[in-house]
């Protein structure tokens, strides 16, 4: 029964690259790990996610809200990611400018006067920004969102709240590119 | 120190709250941070990190307990300490508060005592907590480098060349402490070889890699090598450095400096054989680890050279020895042959003309010989390779036999000789043959330089402990200014004198080195030209007393040979091998006027075949193509004794090495003879084995 609803769920989501199926099915298989004792979930998770992908990389959140960026930080901070914050789309712009090696940027969408829409279509019109990697967080139950988050030039996007193991397995699948 | 300061972070919505905590922990003297709601503080929290968190509980929007559990759920902030500030009597919060992970509670309105000595508490802790930190990374950091340094000493062993080495070592020693840009010369031969240099930069320059040129000017460089001592400097100082070059005057390939430290290359003896140098550290300033790491590659380095140096200089002189020795056989080859004939022809009994031309082959044959070994005694002094047999020796039979080794050139020349042999009976501790070589270089040269009908007298007296043989002549002198350098190697008193009297003046180089090894001393003196000169030789006496007068005495050396004809003819059937022809024959001829039955052969596989006429004996010469005397004595060994297994070989080589003679008699040769042969030495080594086969035939039965 439970598989059967699973399955069910994969199918109707938008498979839109073999990175993203083999991503759900870990995803699958992470949900199922969080009910092991922890020593097994770390095994489990070196095996599966090797830190090296994540380690060192530099990620720049956008969230007017600074609990979001606190939550978010806290999550990536012991996968000895970088991490950057802005609580506005134009300090945001202002950060990516000073600094060269940023690998992907995390974009809250609903934000007062500048909004993450505008945000991104900002950074796409900058050269230098118009294939850096940018995902988009969303309210969970807002129709239409992944077209105009593609117009807007975010690629993907992850829904709020943000569930932990997707936003790491989602940053893999990006920066793995 | 304002570098020792921490942060204390106090939040509240209300100001005049925070202006009342905040003098409070002011005399504390650390840094205040105000936040005035939960999500300041959170901004404050990503951004540094604090001792102490005094959080309000009472916030509109996001209260301190929110606030607390965002804190605690980060990991770097997990264990901050947070002091929650609420009203009095508050039970419910203080439950709620212990259970998000407060340390603390203080209640309104604040005693500043009580809070400051609290606060001063974790303030105290956070600073010993960091301390560890730092202390725990300092060690790690050790280890690795501990680690690296394990590597880099297996990899500076491994390398194959001087040179991979060198690029090892710099590249490791860059690695090692972390910097931009390293850079190593090395001197290994002053004056002979133009030093080695090499450099190591990191991906920052990849440009710079390269052109190998040293990080500084030669002013510091040569500061580190006469004082092989380490130095570092940051670049201010660098830059105050008398003799500093402005990069602008530098090869624009190369990268700036930046800070500086230099280990000098030290060897065994103390001599300096270089520097490595870096500059450029990843972070900060070189330190006095890195100086201690640096001195270590250092020192690894150096060993690691000299041994490149030692074991390069032990291969070229091998491969020296083995020329040298290859030289001997094929300078002494033909002289066999020569010698060979001459004294078989001079037994023919000649016309007297002839008899005098023989005779004149042979003694030239003969001096031949003699520069033969002195060349090559000269090649062993200057490898230090001249080894003495030493036992106790008389010296008045050694003096005897140089004496008569020169008597014909003596009595050629009418010059009358005077031996004066008071101390003939005493004993000194010497090589026998390495003495009677010196006594005869003397003499020799002493009837060389004496004009015909002149004079030599021979005096060998004690003085005290020491026993002094000198020669006089009434020849051509010495001239003040060459006397200091009569024993020097090659020098001669002048071309034309060399010409008149031939040789190529090592022989007193000889005598000098071989009385030096005895523990003795040489010396030479002339009134000057024209008026003769005196050479002595003084060697300590032994404290052993005479030798018992039935002891062996080494048989002399030079044999001045008129070969008879055997009284008893040789019944002795011989084998001779050797691929040359004319040492075939000249032997053959030897052995067959003494009676001997001989059958020839080119080769081991010849020789193997003839032993079907039962031999009594093979001799072989050893260097041949294909296959050598060596081989041939393993396949005769080979055989089973009815088919000639067990049949005497004797060795006849030009190879007289004492390590070619050990080789031999280890391979098994019941003797070996060196060429060019004596023909009286030949036919005493096989009048030996002859008799020994015609006893062993008496006690077999025929058949």
């Amino acid at each position: 029964m439970h598989l059967n609803r699973l399955a069910q769920t994969m199918v109707l989501k938008d498979v839109r690259s073999p990175e993203r199926l083999l991503d759900d099915v870990s995803l699958f298989l992470h949900r199922r790990a969080e009910n092991l004792t922890l020593a097994r979930r770390e095994v489990i998770e070196q095996l599966h996610h090797p830190g090296a992908l994540l380690a060192d990389k530099k990620v720049l959140i956008i969230d007017d809200d600074i609990r979001n960026i606190f939550a978010m930080t806290s999550l990536m901070e012991p996968h000895k990611m970088k991490i950057l914050s802005s609580e506005t789309g134009r300090g945001a712009i202002e950060i990516l400018q000073q600094t060269s090696d940023i690998d992907v940027v995390l974009m809250d969408i609903m934000m007062p006067d500048m909004d993450g829409y505008d945000t991104m279509r900002a950074i796409r019109k900058i050269a230098k920004f118009r294939a850096l990697p940018v995902i988009a967080l969303t309210a969970k139950t807002m129709k239409g969102v992944r077209d105009k988050c593609i117009d807007a030039g975010a690629p993907d996007y992850i829904s709020k709240p943000v569930d932990s193991e997707q936003l790491l397995a989602l940053l893999r699948v990006w920066l793995h590119r | 120190m304002s570098d020792n300061k921490v942060s204390i972070l106090i939040v509240d919505d209300r100001s005049d709250k925070l202006l009342a905590l905040e003098p409070v922990l002011e005399d504390l003297g650390q840094n205040i941070v105000r936040a005035y709601s939960g999500r300041e503080t959170l901004r404050h929290v990503l951004d540094q990190e604090f001792a102490v968190i005094l959080l309000d509980i009472n916030m509109p929007g996001m209260d301190g307990f929110e606030t607390a559990t965002m804190i605690r759920q980060r990991k770097s902030s997990q264990h901050t300490p947070i002091i929650f500030i609420t009203s009095f009597g508050d039970e419910m919060n203080a439950a709620r508060g212990y259970s998000l992970g407060a340390v603390d509670f203080i209640l309104t309105p604040v005693v500043p005592e009580v809070l400051r000595t609290k606060v001063s508490v974790f303030v105290e802790l956070f600073k010993k907590t960091e301390q560890l930190t730092r202390q725990a990374q300092w060690l790690r950091d050790r280890a690795a480098q501990l680690h690296k340094l394990t590597s880099a000493s297996l990899a500076i062993n491994s390398a194959l060349s001087i040179e991979q080495m060198l690029q090892v070592v710099v590249a490791k020693s860059r690695e090692v402490i972390g910097a931009h840009q390293a850079s190593l010369v090395a001197t290994l031969d002053p004056g002979h070889k133009k030093p080695l240099r090499t450099a190591s930069f990191s991906e920052k320059y990849p440009e710079a890699s390269e052109c190998c040129g040293s990080l500084l000017s030669t002013e510091l460089h040569q500061k580190i090598r006469e004082s092989n001592r380490p130095m570092r400097m940051p670049q201010d100082e660098l830059q105050r450095q008398p003799g500093w070059i402005e990069p602008a005057m530098r090869d624009p390939r190369h990268p700036n400096t930046l800070g500086w430290l230099a280990a000098p290359l030290t060897g065994r003896d103390g001599r300096n054989l270089g520097l490595i140098e870096l500059s450029e550290r990843f972070d900060g300033d070189f330190n006095n680890d890195d100086e201690a790491i640096l001195v270590q590659l250092a020192q690894m380095a150096s060993i690691a050279i000299e041994n490149c140096i030692y074991s390069e200089e032990r291969e070229a002189n091998r491969i020296k020895d083995e020329f040298l020795a290859t030289l001997s056989h094929e300078l002494r080859t033909p002289l066999n042959a020569m010698l060979g004939w001459t004294q078989l022809l001079r037994m023919e009994n000649p016309p007297e003309e002839v008899a005098h031309g023989l005779e004149v082959i042979e003694r030239n044959a003969r001096s031949q010989t003699k520069l033969i070994e002195d060349l090559l005694d000269v090649s062993r002094i200057t490898t230090g390779k001249l080894r003495l047999s030493v036992r106790p020796t008389e010296l008045g039979p050694v003096v005897q036999a140089a004496a008569d080794a020169v008597r014909p050139l003596v009595e050629g020349k009418g010059i009358q000789v005077d031996c004066v042999l008071d101390a003939a009976d005493l004993v000194v501790m010497a090589d026998p043959d390495r003495l009677q070589q010196v006594f005869w270089n003397l003499f020799s040269n002493a009837a060389k330089f004496t004009p015909a009908n002149g004079r030599i007298t021979v005096r060998l007296v004690r003085i005290n402990d020491t026993v002094q043989l000198t020669v006089s002549d009434s020849g051509a002198g010495i001239d003040a200014k060459f006397l200091p350098f009569v024993f020097d190697r090659f020098r001669q008193a002048d071309s034309t004198s060399t010409r008149s009297h031939g040789g190529l003046g090592i022989g007193l180089t000889i005598v000098r080195y071989i009385v030096e090894l005895h523990g003795g001393t040489v010396h030479a003196d002339s009134p000057g030209a024209g008026q003769g000169s005196t050479f002595s030789v003084t060697l300590p006496l032994s404290h052993v007393r005479a030798v018992a007068p039935d002891q062996e005495l080494p048989a002399p050396v030079l044999q001045t040979t008129v070969l008879q004809t055997a009284s008893s003819p040789l019944s002795v059937r011989v084998v001779i091998v050797d691929d040359d022809p004319d040492a075939r024959e000249v032997l053959g001829h030897i052995l067959i006027r003494s009676g001997a039955t001989v059958f020839s052969a080119e080769s081991p596989t010849q020789a193997l075949e003839l032993l079907q006429h039962h031999p009594d004996l093979v001799i072989s010469d050893i260097a041949m193509p294909g296959e050598d005397g060596y081989s041939l004595l393993r396949r005769l060994r080979a055989l089973p004794p009815e088919h000639g297994g067990t049949t005497p070989v004797i060795a006849l080589t030009a190879y007289t090495r004492p390590e070619d003679r050990q080789r031999m008699a280890a391979a098994g040769f019941q003797s070996h003879l060196s060429k060019p042969v004596e023909p009286a030495a030949l036919l005493a080594a096989v009048a030996g084995f002859a008799n020994a086969a015609s006893k062993d035939q008496s006690l077999q039965p025929v058949g």
